[in-house]
């Protein structure tokens, strides 16, 4: 087990964003700056509402909404898991986090193409 | 905005290394768009450029600007340490930055957003009351209230670019307080009377060339900054020239344009090698580690999350964008 301090250094990074995001999700409107000045959806568009629906347990409509929400959901418990487990400085901590870094990038890019594309519904 | 040091010229806000905190480019938030100067946005020491913005493309200091004077990391034993654990990447090296979101957004929020929006609140109503006081009958503005107004916006530009060079400039104190090189702590002592000396002529040129003159403008940038900070009795130089920068900064603009900004992490990637191995410090060079593939990653996420936050984000993508870039100094 890691120590406390460990475990928290490392997921602290996870904490601003879904803060912000909760708190946004109460905003009745959209506060994408790129579906607002533009009306397309940028990657993340929908992902709070999918996350919510996840939540909820309607998986289908969370895939629906953004097929990325489960895989995120199922990332940051790995996340949680592994800051936890994993001792002080060991490499695998910092190959998880480039590797779903880059695995991350590349799906979003992906599903927003399908999303532009129509092959995803509108959010 | 500008471009914190480092910033390639595409993104706004690029973390240390060169570009002034924010960056120059897009304003924050990213958009797409390459931020001028490159980066994302300019945040202190990749330069304020445009708005920081970053995002895909060159956005006008768009997105999250490049760091100020860019390079973080604390060596081993440093008195700021890497965090424990080793935080989200590497371990400790030369630079390291120990800043946060949450603090930077304070300075933010109180340097920059705020009196942006108060002024432009304020010249709004006074605007829009002389030309209601001097309408006609028809309703329409009259000749004398159009001028009256014309001349109120000739005194709102320059407040909004003092409150720009303010931000800026607080932006860069912000990012120099909490670099720390070698174990030693850095202090940033410019102005924003010096900082507007320094690139008011650049951005002229860059304006006139169409962002062609952003290699020169970038060096001119980076050679201010390192002039203004002082590392316990050191000072960091800049060995680098826009004609040597130009090519590397070309390649990359047209590249990630091409690409519709897929090739902006490995294009900022090149630019951050290039100045931090141009950078020094009493004679001992930098050597900055690439890793455009976990870099692609933070980046898009960083940026998705400021667009959808509505820019709310951005200080924290920043404050990531800095630390990412200290952990690859050595």
């Amino acid at each position: 087990m890691a120590p406390l301090a460990v475990v928290r250094q490392r997921l602290a990074p996870l904490v601003p964003p879904a803060v912000i995001c909760a708190l946004l999700a109460l905003v009745p409107t959209s506060t994408c700056l790129v579906k607002i000045a533009t009306g397309l959806p940028c990657p993340a568009c929908g992902m709070t509402r999918a996350s919510l629906r996840l939540l909820r347990g309607d998986l289908a409509g969370s895939l629906a909404m953004h097929p990325l929400a489960l895989p995120s959901a199922l990332a940051v418990g790995a996340a949680c898991v592994l800051a936890a487990t994993l001792p002080e400085h060991h490499p695998a901590w910092d190959r998880f986090v480039r590797g779903a870094l880059m695995l991350y990038g590349v799906a979003f890019v992906i599903a927003w193409a399908a999303r532009l594309h129509g092959w995803l519904p509108p959010v | 905005m500008m471009q914190t040091p480092g910033v390639s010229g595409m993104v706004p806000m690029q973390a240390a290394g060169g570009y002034p905190p924010g960056g120059f480019g897009a304003p924050p938030g990213g958009g797409f768009g390459a931020p001028p100067g490159g980066g994302f946005g300019g945040p202190p020491g990749g330069g304020f450029g445009p708005p920081p913005g970053g995002g895909f493309g060159p956005p006008p200091g768009g997105g999250f600007g490049p760091p100020p004077g860019g390079g973080f990391g604390p060596p081993p034993g440093n008195p700021y340490g890497g965090p424990p654990g080793g935080g989200m990447m590497m371990g400790a090296g030369r630079v390291n930055y120990a800043g946060s979101g949450g603090s930077l957004f304070g300075v933010y929020l109180l340097s920059l957003l705020l009196p942006m929006i108060g002024v432009e609140l304020v010249a709004g109503a006074v605007i829009a009351g002389v030309a209601m006081a001097t309408r006609g009958a028809d309703g329409q503005p009259s000749t004398a209230g159009s001028a009256v107004s014309g001349l109120l916006m000739l005194v709102v530009l320059p407040a909004i670019l003092f409150i720009a060079l303010r931000g800026a400039n607080a932006l860069l104190g912000y990012y120099w307080a909490n670099v720390s090189i070698e174990g030693k702590r850095c202090t940033y002592q410019g102005t924003p009377g010096g900082l507007f000396s320094a690139i008011f002529v650049p951005l002229i040129l860059l304006y006139c060339t169409l962002g062609i003159y952003t290699p020169w403008f970038l060096t001119k940038f980076k050679g201010y900054v390192y002039s203004q900070v002082d590392v316990q009795g050191e000072r960091l130089q800049y060995n680098g020239d826009g004609a040597s920068l130009l090519g590397v900064w070309l390649l990359g603009s047209i590249l990630t344009g091409i690409t519709c900004g897929i090739y902006f992490p490995w294009a900022h990637n090149n630019m951050l090698e290039y100045e931090w191995n141009n950078t020094s410090i009493s004679g001992r060079p930098f050597r900055f580690q690439k890793d455009p593939g976990g870099f692609f990653g933070m980046w898009l996420l960083n940026m998705a999350l400021s667009m959808c936050t509505g820019g709310i984000y951005t200080p924290w993508a920043m404050s990531n964008m800095w630390d990412w870039e200290a952990k690859h100094i050595s």
